[in-house]
């Protein structure tokens, strides 16, 4: 039987060049596997400062036998592990201390290659990334059509023709690598030839027909060729499916002023400021948290950011990651309180409020935050009562 | 045989530079910029060049704007004052005498050159962290410092400025950039909690406030109380909703409308287009024209910016250079609607992204008849050198050589090591007829970058310099425009001294030419509306033509 290639094993690898990766199932670290073990701060630092083209090399052929259901050997096994787990959990300094530890004592591992090379990519440091993404590929040259990453890192790195001729090695090892197809369409754009992009994107859309960003770099690709009412329609449904992101609204504004509809193009571009502004504060946010992926304070303000925005989807996604940073807390479940009302997710909202009633029923300020819920929801009653409770608890009116 | 094809595959890979870096042109001129440490933003950013013919003798004159260190500031001493360079017209600049000493401000930052009074001389607009300055040229045997006179009270942090007859009166007013509100004892040092890829920085612009420019209309100096610059900001509704970290300005007519428009290269939020309305107020226009965001729909971190007519359409495109991790943005021109943002495909994209690029300027340095640019790079951080960060301190600069379809081919700009570079002027310094280059080399020397182009008269390349001159109000012709057309080409430029980064340059339209023997048809524009034609014009010179009595 033909083993699962890597890209079966790890899902498609990176879904966006800043999309979070899906959860790899290396083998020995699958989802059930137990939570990555404690690294250090100190060891975190040094995988941080260490140079991934100093580790060492194995010899020419040492893992011909390798595929991607091979264990680690067992001198490695935990470590491997460990770091798997700390990259799904965000934690990519920590993996790459575990990683680099596999790799020290088992040189070029292809397993710990590969996953050392997405961890660099999400600290956005493109060229190790690629050192590692290399290796992987001279160690286990028949898994090619899982490097993607090492396309998209040739391209963050402004090396758009290393980056075509990658990913066209992937998409024919790999005809259904999504993200490659993609890759090759961006790659073909920025080189200006925006029918090949066309054409890279209009497969990756065949692939995957809800890819928003797909959808919307397509609509680019179509006002390059100038065919504006096509490029409409494209960059519509990308934004139908992703409507916080700037990019769709920033295009639609380009298209609608080409179609001569200067109010929708006004009404766009409006948006697109507004989202604009608030994306350059999730991404001054979320670079914080790179280098340090439990500090609370980029979370919370992830949190409110994507409320203001609009987005529910990114704002419970960052709570969730509170919840699990700060379980049981209460400054988390009002700060959910205050984003579901926000967003109109009433029934989040009461079900936060229901907690807070089981929970801290001894706590004023939660009887407070009750008594505003209910205040903005125009429910006197049961404003009231949540009044009477802040009350018998000692607190006067606020 | 295998020897030979070796040793061509050497000397291929050898090919000198363009440009060669003439210490003997200048000498040891050196400009300071707070330490080599860069604790505080206002360490980063360097001085500002200017290459103009200050004493009339036909040769380009160089100035350069230095600054200071904290140390200075902290003992309330002034920053160091800016110096003149008199060229002896083959390109061999000298301190120039006495009389063209000016003052020190606070610190020095860049230029901006016009004839602010009238008087066929060029003025200095010097900007500071502090009172900016203004010195009048005193009929070409020094300058004045005529700031009291002409410049109202302010203590911003000008950048880059630029020289404008906005409302055509003649009269040459001034655009100020600012930065941000600076001060060191408020500000963060480094371990402040400021960091960038991981590793401990100095702080800013991001987390610090920025402060919008200024538009200085020149009323003239009348035998009142009156100041020559009055500050119209307000009036002439040049207040964006939120200022920006102004850094870069240029002066260009994108419109055609036959007023000047301004364009500012903001840095880390998005560049402003001023359409100028006609009527005395601007308009800010960026993202409806294409020209606020990169194509991804991202503000950039803006630094230098360059103007000129790309793809020979007739007209005039904007060259912008950026921070490390972006790409610097062609946006190239779509007529008077908007701008198409074409870095990638014009190759300018791609060699740009691990680089942090200031200074820069779209010349035809090679003389074929098609535009070239150049980028002075070099990081803000000395940690770039540090461990993950796909960049470095000191950068290669870059020569860009552009061909007839708008495409460019990097290659260096000068051979040797990297340098952590800034601003830049540029200008044919020896009068060989090929563009030359000036750079500031942050805590280093002013560095000539001499073209070392090999032509003759009689073989070509061939060239051809147009200056426009008026007896009266706006003597240079800034606005002004030259439509230049030869056998393989035609290319219009616009009379600016604005462009590049905390520079200026000589008012003046450069064009290489290929292997023509003669401009088929030279028009020229003066701001004023008059124009003049001429047909089978001898190249290999300067042409200076003198606005016509009637239109």
């Amino acid at each position: 039987m033909k083993a699962p290639s890597l890209i079966a094993l790890l899902g498609s690898a990176l879904l966006a060049f800043d999309a979070p990766l899906v959860p790899s199932r290396a083998q020995g670290a699958a989802p059930q596997s137990p939570a990555a073990r404690e690294v250090s701060a100190e060891a975190r630092a040094d995988a941080l400062r260490a140079d991934p083209r100093s580790l060492p090399r194995a010899q020419s052929g040492a893992w011909a036998q390798w595929t991607p259901q091979s264990p680690p050997p067992d001198a490695v096994r935990a470590s491997f592990a460990s770091g798997v787990r700390a990259y799904q959990e965000g934690d990519y300094a920590a993996a790459l201390a575990e990683l680099q530890s596999v790799l020290r004592t088992a040189p070029d591992h292809p397993g710990a290659l590969y996953q050392g090379a997405a961890a660099y990519f999400r600290l956005r440091r493109y060229g190790d990334c690629a050192v590692l993404a290399e290796r992987f590929l001279e160690a286990a040259p028949s898994e090619v059509g899982a490097t993607q990453v090492l396309g998209h890192a040739y391209y963050t790195l402004g090396e758009y023709e290393r980056a075509l001729a990658h990913y066209g090695r992937v998409v024919a090892a790999a005809p259904t690598s999504v993200e490659a197809w993609r890759g090759l369409g961006l790659s073909r754009l920025r080189l200006g030839d925006a029918s090949g992009a066309l054409a890279a994107l209009d497969k990756t859309l065949e692939l995957r027909p809800q890819h928003s960003d797909a959808l919307v770099w397509r609509a680019q690709a179509l006002i390059d060729l100038e065919r504006p009412t096509e490029a409409l329609e494209s960059a519509l449904r990308g934004r139908d499916l992703a409507p916080f992101e700037p990019r769709a609204w920033f295009v639609l504004g380009e298209l609608f002023a080409a179609l001569e509809r200067p109010e929708d193009a006004a009404a766009a571009r409006a948006r697109f400021v507004e989202l604009s502004r608030i994306d350059q504060q999730v991404r001054a946010q979320e670079a914080l948290l790179l280098s340090d992926p439990r500090a609370v304070d980029p979370r919370v303000r992830l949190v409110r950011l994507h409320t203001a925005a609009g987005d529910g989807e990114s704002a419970r996604e960052n709570l969730a990651r509170l919840e699990r940073l700060l379980p049981a807390s209460f400054d988390v479940g009002l700060l959910a309180l205050e984003a579901h009302t926000a967003l109109g997710d009433h029934a989040a909202a009461e079900a936060v409020v229901a907690e807070f009633e089981k929970r801290f029923e001894k706590e004023p300020a939660a009887w407070a935050a009750i008594e505003g819920y209910w205040r903005s929801r125009g429910d006197e009653d049961r404003m009231r009562r949540a009044a009477d409770r802040r009350k018998a608890l000692g607190v006067g009116e606020r | 045989m295998l020897l030979v094809l070796s040793w061509l595959a050497c000397a291929a890979q050898e090919a000198p530079a363009l440009f060669v870096d003439d210490r003997e042109a200048l000498g040891d001129v050196r400009t300071t910029c707070g330490t080599p440490a860069k604790n505080y933003i206002i360490e980063v950013n360097g001085g500002g060049l200017a290459l103009c013919d200050f004493n009339g003798d036909g040769s380009l004159d160089l100035l350069v704007v230095d600054g200071s260190t904290l140390e200075r500031e902290a003992r309330g001493e002034p920053g160091f004052p800016p110096r003149v360079f008199l060229n002896d017209g083959a390109g061999h600049f000298a301190p120039a005498p006495e009389g063209w000493a000016m003052g020190a401000g606070r610190w020095g930052m860049g230029c901006a050159v016009g004839d602010v009074d009238g008087d066929g001389w060029l003025d200095v607009y010097i900007t500071h962290w502090g009172a900016d300055q203004l010195f009048t040229n005193r009929d070409g045997t020094g300058f004045m410092n005529a700031s009291v006179r002409w410049i109202p009270h302010g203590g911003r942090w000008g950048t880059s400025a630029a020289f404008l007859d906005y409302d055509r009166d003649g009269r040459l007013d001034v655009y100020v950039v600012n930065y941000l509100a600076f001060d060191p004892k408020t500000i963060s040092p480094p371990g402040g909690g400021c960091t960038w890829k991981g590793h401990p920085v100095m702080c800013g612009p991001e987390g610090l406030t920025p402060v919008h420019d200024q538009l200085l209309r020149n009323n003239g100096l009348m035998l009142t109380e009156r100041l020559g610059f009055a500050d119209v900001s307000v009036g002439a509704k040049v207040r964006p909703e939120e200022a920006g970290f102004g850094l870069g300005v240029t002066t260009l007519d994108y419109d055609g409308d036959g007023d000047t428009d301004l364009y500012v290269a903001n840095d880390s939020t998005p560049n402003f287009l001023w359409e100028n309305q006609g009527d005395g107020t601007f308009k800010e226009v960026g993202l409806a024209r294409g020209v606020a965001y990169d194509m991804n729909g991202k503000e950039q971190a803006g630094m230098g910016v360059a103007v000129g007519d790309v793809n020979g359409d007739g007209r005039e495109d904007l060259f912008v250079t950026n921070f490390s991790g972006e790409s610097n943005a062609l946006y190239l021109s779509k007529g008077a609607v908007s701008f198409s943002e074409r870095s990638g495909p014009a190759g300018l994209a791609g060699p740009s992204i691990t680089r942090l690029g200031w200074g820069t300027a779209l010349e035809d340095f090679d003389l074929d008849g098609n535009l070239d640019t150049f980028v002075l790079n070099g990081h803000v951080y000395p940690q770039a050198d540090l461990f993950g960060t796909d960049t470095s301190y000191a950068q290669a600069a870059q020569l860009y050589r552009g061909d007839s379809k708008g495409r460019f081919a990097v290659e260096p700009l000068i051979d040797g090591p990297p340098l952590v570079l800034r601003a830049s002027t540029v200008g044919d310094i020896d009068g060989d007829g090929d563009v030359d280059i000036v750079a500031i080399e942050l805590d280093g020397r002013v560095r000539v970058f001499r073209n070392q182009l090999r032509r003759s008269d009689k073989d070509g390349p061939h060239w051809l310099t147009v200056r426009l001159r008026s007896s009266d109000g706006n003597r240079f012709a800034l606005g002004g425009r030259v439509w230049v057309e030869w056998e393989g080409g035609a290319r219009v430029r616009e009379i600016r001294t604005s462009g590049g980064y905390q520079s200026a340059v000589e008012p003046q339209a450069h064009f290489g030419l290929g292997k023509a023997r003669v401009a088929r048809r030279v028009r020229a524009q003066w701001p004023s509306g008059e124009t003049l034609e001429l047909e089978d014009v001898a190249v290999d010179r300067v042409l200076t033509l003198e606005r016509p009595t009637s239109r």
